[in-house]
């Protein structure tokens, strides 16, 4: 079949990064895809996109990963990106305290665009930059308790904690979905079972773990 | 060799007319920079040349045209060769001249007017106000008085990530670039500074003085080539893309249709083409980015865009369509984009064989589109509100239908709509037996309404 996928990977996640302009978003991503990092990084106008094919939990993921311009005006058209994504790492500066306490309307931006069992990871980065911290990692934690999200402080700059982000989230991802999957299995029962099964937090089961939709 | 390029383009292209085969190369750029030397003051020619600028569209419908005036005796002996020239690129000495004297035209008038715009409140320009002003553009309170200092913040955080590394971006280059990005934002309020603005005055700033780059050049460009582009609700610059799909659509149904399969929208990539006018997306090596530049500030219109835009479709479009994933289509073009070297043809491409792209019949599409984009916009305004009273109700109320009316005979939002929406799973993988493995992020499109209202409800 022309658009069958050759075994390259069992999932597909769609992934967007949000958060205030020059919290790190960019190079969270180049870390993270070409383990990049620039200290003179360009704004980044609208989106950009990357993808990077890794393990976890012994699947192979291809993250699909949305990079988005932090200016409040660019929602508009940021939001209609959230548009399938199954996760959602959204960025605070440790150093820039507005930057976190932003977050709420980050995760209210979600709420109204994104599908409503999206997984969040709230990230705190510059982790490196502890002289100049303004938020403390346990504001960061309790903030994350209170919202039903996974937390982590990162350094993009360092290397420091990037990958574990990400593996965080997808595996938070790849259990919700392994249980769907294999619904789906057994009501279509047609099909290789496991190969590149499209994701869709987009059910109607309400399963969900970290979903954002806790009051 | 331009020719015979050319003649390859007829072969494959659609509608490549015979004539391309004539103008440009650079032969054609010695003669014109003749010509320019010589009535240069290119200013006065340039002058005459934007007032005639209304071959694309019907008589005194041009916006340029209007604003500017004086539409009479309007044949320019010049205007073909110096159309030529400008598509066969600007020679790079004249570039800031010209680009001036092109988008230039009505501002000599506000001579005075950028000191006069820095003077007025010059404390704002010191840094020990940095901080408030950070506070102020992102307090989630609505702000009621849009001063222009607002932006303050969002222009620091720019001036370094604008061209970083580039040796006219000093420490001067900087504070000219802060001076240029402020009196913008003082000059018009309603647009302020958005984030891409940076790119262009900084791109002026490379090829003129500073206050010509203000006077002549970025104020032209956002408040009239860009009209609405860059304003607070970026309307005008969301109806482009849902133009551009209509002419992608139109053009190219076979890469549509795939890009369908995919569940890919074009516009992801073009979104950032179209706010960054290819800063940064297309290469500077090959000089395309100022080719296409040229060729915009000379037409004064968003026609070039598209052009350029579908040009690197039809470049790319066949290596698109055998993509496997939204993932690798996207990636695909973004980095076909990037490694365009061959300026030249791509911009005989944009300009000739997609010349019956016209500004005219853009604007009848963007008429056609501008009301979804303004309800999109009124719902998510909403949306705002009714959050904060109660949660999950106002996700009922919006539902950004990309495009409902007019485009998409999609194959997956049927798909989506019939399976996916009620049951994610199965529906899914029906489709999955098809398609297997690819990402359908449009079923989750359709689905998003009723997950909230199931999730919510």
């Amino acid at each position: 079949m022309a658009h069958r996928v050759d075994n390259e990977y069992d999932y597909l996640f769609k992934i967007v990064l949000i958060g205030d302009s020059g919290v790190g978003k960019s190079n969270i991503l180049s870390r993270f895809t070409r383990n990049e990092f620039c200290l003179e990084s360009k704004s980044t106008i609208g989106v950009e996109f990357a993808t990077r094919t890794l393990q976890v939990e012994g699947k192979t993921i291809k993250a699909q990963i949305w990079d988005t311009a932090g200016q409040e005006r660019y929602r508009a058209i940021t939001s209609a990106y959230y548009r399938g994504a199954v996760g959602a790492l959204l960025v605070y500066d440790i150093t820039k305290k507005l930057s976190f306490e932003n977050i709420n309307r980050w995760l209210s931006e979600l709420r109204n665009h994104a599908d409503s069992n999206i997984v969040i990871m709230m990230v705190g980065n510059k982790s490196d930059l502890n002289h100049l911290r303004s938020v403390q990692e346990e504001e960061g934690q309790a903030l994350a308790e209170k919202e039903g999200l996974s937390f982590l402080e990162t350094s993009a700059l360092e290397a420091l904690n990037v990958e574990k982000a990400f593996q965080t989230i997808l595996s938070d991802i790849h259990q919700i979905i392994s249980k769907k999957a294999l619904a789906a299995q057994e009501a279509a029962g047609s099909g290789p079972p496991t190969q590149g099964t499209t994701i869709n937090v987009a059910d109607s089961s309400g399963n969900m773990k970290k979903g954002c939709c806790s009051t | 060799m331009m020719s015979s390029r050319v003649v390859k383009r007829n072969d494959t292209a659609n509608a490549i007319s015979g004539e391309v085969a004539t103008p440009l190369a650079s032969i054609e750029e010695d003669r014109a920079v003749e010509e320019t030397h010589e009535g240069n003051s290119a200013e006065e020619s340039y002058d005459a040349e934007k007032v005639d600028r209304s071959q694309d569209g019907a008589p005194g419908d041009s916006t340029s045209v209007t604003l500017e005036g004086d539409n009479g005796g309007s044949y320019f002996p010049w205007r073909e060769e110096l159309e030529s020239l400008v598509r066969g690129g600007v020679p790079i000495a004249l570039r800031g001249e010209m680009w001036q004297a092109f988008v230039g035209v009505g501002a000599r008038k506000i001579t005075g007017y950028y000191n006069k715009l820095l003077d007025e409140r010059t404390d704002v320009l010191d840094e020990k106000d940095l901080k408030d002003q950070v506070v102020n553009e992102q307090k989630s309170s609505p702000k009621k008085d849009p001063k222009p200092e607002k932006w303050k913040g969002q222009i620091e955080k720019d001036l370094p990530r604008t061209f970083p590394g580039h040796p006219a971006l000093d420490e001067d280059g900087r504070n000219a670039l802060r001076r240029l990005l402020t009196a913008y934002a003082r000059h018009n309020p309603s647009v302020g500074y958005c984030q891409a603005m940076n790119f262009f005055a900084g791109l002026f700033l490379l090829f003129m003085p500073e206050e010509n780059a203000f006077c002549r050049a970025l104020v032209g460009v956002i408040d009239e080539y860009f009209e609405g582009y860059y304003t607070e609700e970026m309307i005008e610059s969301q109806v482009d893309q849902l133009v551009l799909e209509d002419v992608v659509r139109e053009r190219f149904p076979k890469l549509a249709k795939h890009t369908d399969i995919l569940g890919v929208q074009v516009t992801w990539v073009t979104g950032p083409w179209f706010l960054s006018i290819f800063i940064n997306m297309l290469p500077w090596e090959s000089g395309l980015v100022l080719r296409v530049w040229d060729v915009i500030l000379f037409e004064g219109n968003r026609t070039m865009l598209f052009r350029t835009t579908l040009a690197l479709l039809d470049l790319y479009g066949p290596a698109l369509v055998t993509t496997k994933d939204a993932g690798d289509a996207i990636t695909l073009l973004q980095s076909l984009a990037g490694s365009t070297f061959d300026s030249s043809q791509l911009v005989l491409t944009a300009c000739m064989g997609f010349q019956s792209v016209k500004e005219m019949g853009l604007r009848e599409l963007r008429e056609k589109h501008r009301p979804e984009i303004i309800a999109a916009m009124e719902e998510r305004s909403k949306d705002r509100k009714s959050w904060k009273d109660k949660k999950g109700l106002a996700t009922k109320l919006y539902s950004f239908k990309h495009d409902p009316s007019s485009v998409c005979p999609q194959v997956d939002s049927k798909e989506g709509a019939d399976g996916l929406q009620v049951n994610g799973d199965s529906g899914s993988t029906n489709l999955g037996s098809y398609l297997t493995g690819l990402a359908l992020e449009n079923e989750l499109d359709e689905g998003i309404d009723l997950q909230d209202q199931v999730k919510k409800g």
